[in-house]
């Protein structure tokens, strides 16, 4: 039975919380361990909803739209913009900004709500991380276009080139490069293992071979056995404790971009937080956006439930006034600092040509989301999605103030000018979106949208030591599969015994048994990581943490090496007087290559500890295995182990509680 | 309702003669300091003022967010950092003498101190305005500190869910103000001692450092109680896990906003701002700068890096005492330069300013930690804190039970 007894006297003298404040679950309805795998499943399955088709045509439209303008302004040039003396940077810059922008909550919900341990995010993790890969991809398009000659746009890279000469890494351009596409890498590789789990299931549930074999191709023969969950769960939260520093380094990085210049309006030291801020604030917005009309039209508003809306909005309301504060701290610095050309830019910021720009930023970014201090606001589902609209808007003006105001009045007024935007600069923009609504329907249609596996390890029947735990079936969700036929005694040669069990806490103290018992030779395999299982076996502590540190200082060091390679001793040239080679303009860049391979490290090591990928596994074969990515639970004693006997060890398997007890073959 | 359980009266009365002691020797000190050097002296106060100011600070943070995030892991530590924020009263009486030796510190209080950049801004940085602005200061914090400790402490009695409402509405007022002041604080005793220089990371910076500070403390005290026994069946490891964990993350987090705030000035090369950073790149100072890199950032991130070493005692104790040294040159390195640019530092002064402000802030402490329950006895999430999963809803025990009742 679960064991759940109080512990002290101090836990017994507390008191029951009241119910005004209840934690509300996490999965409404106490939903079982099927119905969640059915209904996430059943959006990437069965027949194409009309809303989709309705959704998809015309953002495949506009997709189309943005390439034309593409291929128009390459094949024209960048005058088809409207960047001009003396606004050099417009719209181009501005979107990259907003996309990396919104590409930011991904990786916060997915990695440092992890390490915060907020279980709420296993609802959202999985469609903003999708969301954070999309629109990285949209915001990589701007740089590329921005510098003029697209195909020269590899002399971005630090690789040999006729010229010669190396890319120079004292400029803030080198550190976006590798900041993006480190962000890029790791996101996907982050966004990978989470689904290898949930491919899995695609692949168990499929019904068709094409299914199968592309799902189980990409599982990588994935089977929930508990050995792997151990270092794939070693090898997420090494992946989370990375991802957190990168997530906040991306976004410092392009602030950077602005602020270790000497413009007034963008030199200023808060700007890496601040964007920071800003990005996870415009992120929430998007997945707000996204998600309010996705829950409703896939039927998911019991795992999507007006918590999370609610959690999300609060975290809106938490950046926004960020955001405000770094406002308020700029006005005042740019006062307090006594430099008039600082003063005189803020001055025009709010009260110059641009004004209107101005106010609609800090309507949007810091007086609306103060809204969400109401319940109210936060549970009603129509004002959070106008407000997170207003999110979305704030923020794109947010980058529009900071590149056009700064620069439309330069120190000589001979230098002034009003920027507009041509419709290409419009239309390219736009069709931005088509494209990253495109991707995300896509998404929708082919992959789990919600993380299965995580889901189910947060609802309490998931939790061995929860009541719950050991109740078997709440809800029929399935009907029964008839009882495993007996094993007809074949030339295959017997891999070892299966049993099979309902409930985690079944398998958690079966697991405690077997091991108890002595066997060496066995293994667990469970739909979701079951907390306290690693310890139940006697598993010993996952190694692929040396993989990732081992990555990752090796990434540093190389880092560090190169740039004082190429920028010092290659080829010395002398930058806006800096030093030739210092360890505080290599920072940014040595980071960036710790992180990737620190990342690199830790999947290798989930893969190569896990020996995966793996195919053809034996236990494929059991057609009640197939239920291991649904809703139950396995051990498999095998029969190379010493102990092992077939009948002593059915016995065993038996009185833990299996009701089934197949000999699986080779 | 057990008595014994959660009083820390008898285990702490036995050690506060110490604050007693260095208070009074602190004190002798001081005046002997003043008698001999009163501008010397001014520094070695704001120093050991702004540290001690950054436990107050710390500690009202933590119980804001606290309440904010709806949290159940910190409710057993809680009431330290209430503790640590309600020294906001005796800080005020602290700030006295501070207020007194203002002209001897701070430059631009001197009618003579004829400066352009100083022109400029004179109708924030002036005397009067400066006294206002504390007495404001102080103000709110006393008010927001002691204000959720009382519902903190009503709550002990009657565990009502009313008393979280209040302590919530109380944080979500109180960390806007808290950010504006904190950030003009910091600017006003600190910053300003180089008026010429700005940065709009200040305030940002000090609050680093000062929740990192609180979180180490926070720890030792709660290591402390649990051992002495007030806190035992409480404080399980978990707890003082989540203490190392947020440790850690401060750890990064202010080598971030330090290094963000170092790498602009770096890279645009200004000299209206540089010259903060050259001065203490001089001399003592770049010794101590290396200190701050390589003790406040990379010594700490590497030993608290591994899961398991935040419940290392014999590795944590002497980290968070670390922290402590630490933290104190992080200060020196904000409010020292101005007076000792080339020599030493350190003078015995400090010592002894730090030990009396040290042992009045920590008399005070003591002696709440005494008086008062020393975790929030009801609170409605002590109970999901302390068991290992978490609490389920009657409405799902119900069903629970009533699906037994079936089987």
């Amino acid at each position: 039975m679960a064991e759940h007894a109080p512990k002290s006297t101090a836990f017994a003298n507390a008191p029951e919380p009241p119910p005004e404040l209840e934690r509300k679950p996490l999965v409404q309805n106490l939903r079982s361990f099927a119905w969640i795998s059915d209904r996430i499943a059943a959006v990437a399955e069965g027949r194409t909803p009309k809303w989709w088709w309705a959704a998809f045509v015309p953002s495949v439209a506009l997709m189309i739209m943005c390439f034309v303008m593409i291929g128009y302004l390459i094949s024209t040039g960048v005058g088809v913009w409207g960047v001009a003396h003396p606004v050099s940077w417009g719209y181009a810059i501005i979107n990259f900004v907003f996309w990396i922008g919104i590409g930011h909550a991904g990786t916060l919900i997915s990695a440092i709500l992890f390490l915060l341990r907020q279980r709420w995010r296993t609802a959202v993790n999985r469609a903003a991380e999708a969301m954070t890969i999309f629109a990285v991809m949209c915001a990589g398009i701007f740089p590329l276009i921005h510098v003029g000659r697209a195909w020269m746009a590899w002399w971005l890279f630090p690789i040999p080139n006729s010229n010669n000469i190396w890319p120079q890494f004292r400029s803030p351009l080198m550190w976006d490069v590798f900041a993006v596409s480190t962000y890029f890498t790791v996101s996907l590789l982050f966004w990978y293992m989470g689904l290898m789990p949930d491919l899995a299931t695609m692949r168990d549930r499929a019904k068709t071979k094409i299914r199968k074999y592309l799902y189980g191709l990409f599982a990588l023969g994935w089977t929930g056995s508990n050995r792997n969950w151990s270092n794939y769960e070693k090898a997420y939260l090494v992946l989370a404790g990375l991802s957190t520093p990168l997530v906040l380094s991306v976004h410092s990085i392009v602030s950077l971009d602005f602020s270790v210049s000497q413009l007034p309006g963008w030199h200023t030291t808060i700007f890496p937080p601040y964007f920071v801020a800003g990005a996870i604030f415009s992120g929430f917005g998007m997945v707000l956006t996204l998600l309010i009309p996705v829950r409703k039209l896939c039927g998911l508003e019991e795992v999507i439930t007006v918590r999370h809306i609610e959690l999300m909005g609060k975290v809106i309301l938490a950046t926004g006034s960020m955001v405000g504060y770094a406002y308020a701290m700029e006005f005042f610095i740019a006062y307090y600092g006594g430099n008039p050309y600082e003063m005189f830019t803020f001055k025009n910021r709010a009260f110059g040509p641009y004004g209107w720009a101005y106010w609609i930023m800090v309507t949007c970014n810091v007086i609306s989301p103060q809204l969400f201090w109401f319940k109210k606001i936060r549970t009603n589902l129509v004002a959070v999605f106008i407000l997170s609209i207003c999110v979305n808007i704030g923020m794109w003006f947010e980058r529009f103030v900071i590149v056009v105001t700064s620069l439309h009045r330069d120190f000589l007024p001979a230098n002034w000018g009003y920027y507009s935007p041509t419709y290409v600069d419009v239309l390219t923009f736009v069709g931005t979106f088509g494209l990253f609504l495109t991707l995300f329907l896509l998404f929708l249609r082919f992959v789990p949208l919600i993380a299965i596996a995580e889901v189910k390890s947060v609802i309490p029947q998931g939790d061995p030591d929860h009541p719950l735990g050991s109740v078997k079936e709440m809800l029929p969700a399935t009907p029964e599969m008839k009882p495993a036929a007996k094993e007809p005694a074949k030339a295959a040669k017997p891999l070892g015994l299966l049993a099979e069990f309902e409930t985690s806490a079944e398998i958690k103290s079966a697991a405690k048994k077997v091991r108890n018992a002595g066997y060496r030779r066995w293994d667990v395999f469970t739909p979701f990581p079951i907390h306290g299982m690693d310890d139940a076996m006697g598993l010993r502590d996952s190694r692929v943490g040396w993989f990732s540190f081992i990555g990752g200082v090796t990434g540093y060091c190389s880092g560090m090496l190169m740039i004082w390679f190429m920028n010092s001793f290659d080829y010395p040239l002398v930058v806006g007087g800096k030093p030739l080679f210092s360890p505080v303009y290599a920072f940014p860049v040595s980071f960036e290559l710790t992180i990737l391979l620190g990342a690199f490290g830790a999947v290798a090591g989930m893969l190569i500890t896990n020996r995966l990928p793996r195919w053809h596994n034996p236990l494929f074969k059991s057609e009640r295995f197939a239920r291991v990515t649904h809703d139950r639970f396995f051990i498999l004693i095998e029969c190379r182990d010493p102990k092992f006997s077939e009948t002593k060890t059915r016995e065993l398997l038996e009185a833990a509680g299996s009701r089934r007890v197949e000999m699986a073959e080779e | 309702m057990n008595t014994e359980l959660g009083n820390a009266s008898a285990v702490v009365s036995r050690w506060t003669k110490v604050p007693a002691v260095l208070m009074v020797l602190g004190g002798v000190g001081a005046v002997a300091g003043f008698a001999m050097d009163p501008r010397q002296l001014g520094f070695s106060y704001l120093l050991a003022f702004m540290f001690f100011l950054s436990l107050c600070m710390g500690g009202m943070f933590l119980v804001m967010v606290h309440h904010l995030f709806d949290a159940d892991w910190s409710v057993p530590v809680r009431r330290i950092s209430e503790h640590l924020a309600c020294l906001s009263a005796v800080m005020a009486v602290l700030f006295v003498p501070l207020a007194l030796l203002a002209p001897q510190i701070y430059a631009w209080m001197d009618p003579a101190h004829a400066d352009h950049a100083l022109h400029a801004k004179a109708g924030y940085l002036n005397a009067p305005f400066f006294y206002a602005r504390a007495v404001i200061f102080f103000a709110v914090w006393i008010f927001l500190s002691w204000r959720l400790r009382y519902w903190s402490l009503k709550q002990d009695e009657s565990g009502a869910a009313a008393c979280t409402f209040k302590m919530r509405k109380l944080a979500a007022a109180g960390i806007f103000l808290f950010a504006i002041t904190l950030t003009l604080a910091a600017i006003d005793w600190m910053k300003s001692l180089q008026h010429q220089w700005f940065s709009t990371m200040y305030g940002v910076y000090y609050f680093s450092g000062s929740v990192w500070l609180t979180l180490g403390t926070v720890y030792l005290v709660a290591v402390w109680l649990k051992r002495a026994g007030p806190l035992r069946d409480l404080v399980q490891p978990r707890h003082l896990k989540d203490v190392g964990v947020v440790l850690f993350a401060f750890t990064v987090f202010y080598a971030y906003i330090h290094f963000a705030q170092y790498f602009i000035i770096w890279n645009a090369n200004m000299p209206e701002e540089t010259f903060w950073y050259v001065m203490r790149e001089r001399g003592y100072w770049w010794g101590s700068s290396m200190v701050l890199v390589f003790g406040h950032f990379l010594l700490p991130f590497l030993l608290l890096l591994r899961i398991d070493a935040k419940l290392k005692l014999p590795l944590m104790v002497p980290l968070c005492v670390w922290v402590w040294l630490m933290h104190f040159v992080d200060i020196s390195f904000n409010v020292l330069p101005p007076l000792h640019l080339e020599e030493f530092p350190w003078r015995w002064t400090d010592l002894a300013c730090f030990a009396f402000i040290g042992g009045v802030t920590g008399f005070v402490f003591l002696r709440s930690l005494a008086r008062h329950p020393v975790y929030p006895l009801k609170d409605p999430r002590l109970r999901e804190s302390l068991s290992d999963h978490e609490v389920p809803p009657p409405a799902i025990a119900e069903a629970v039970h009533s699906h037994e009742g079936e089987e």
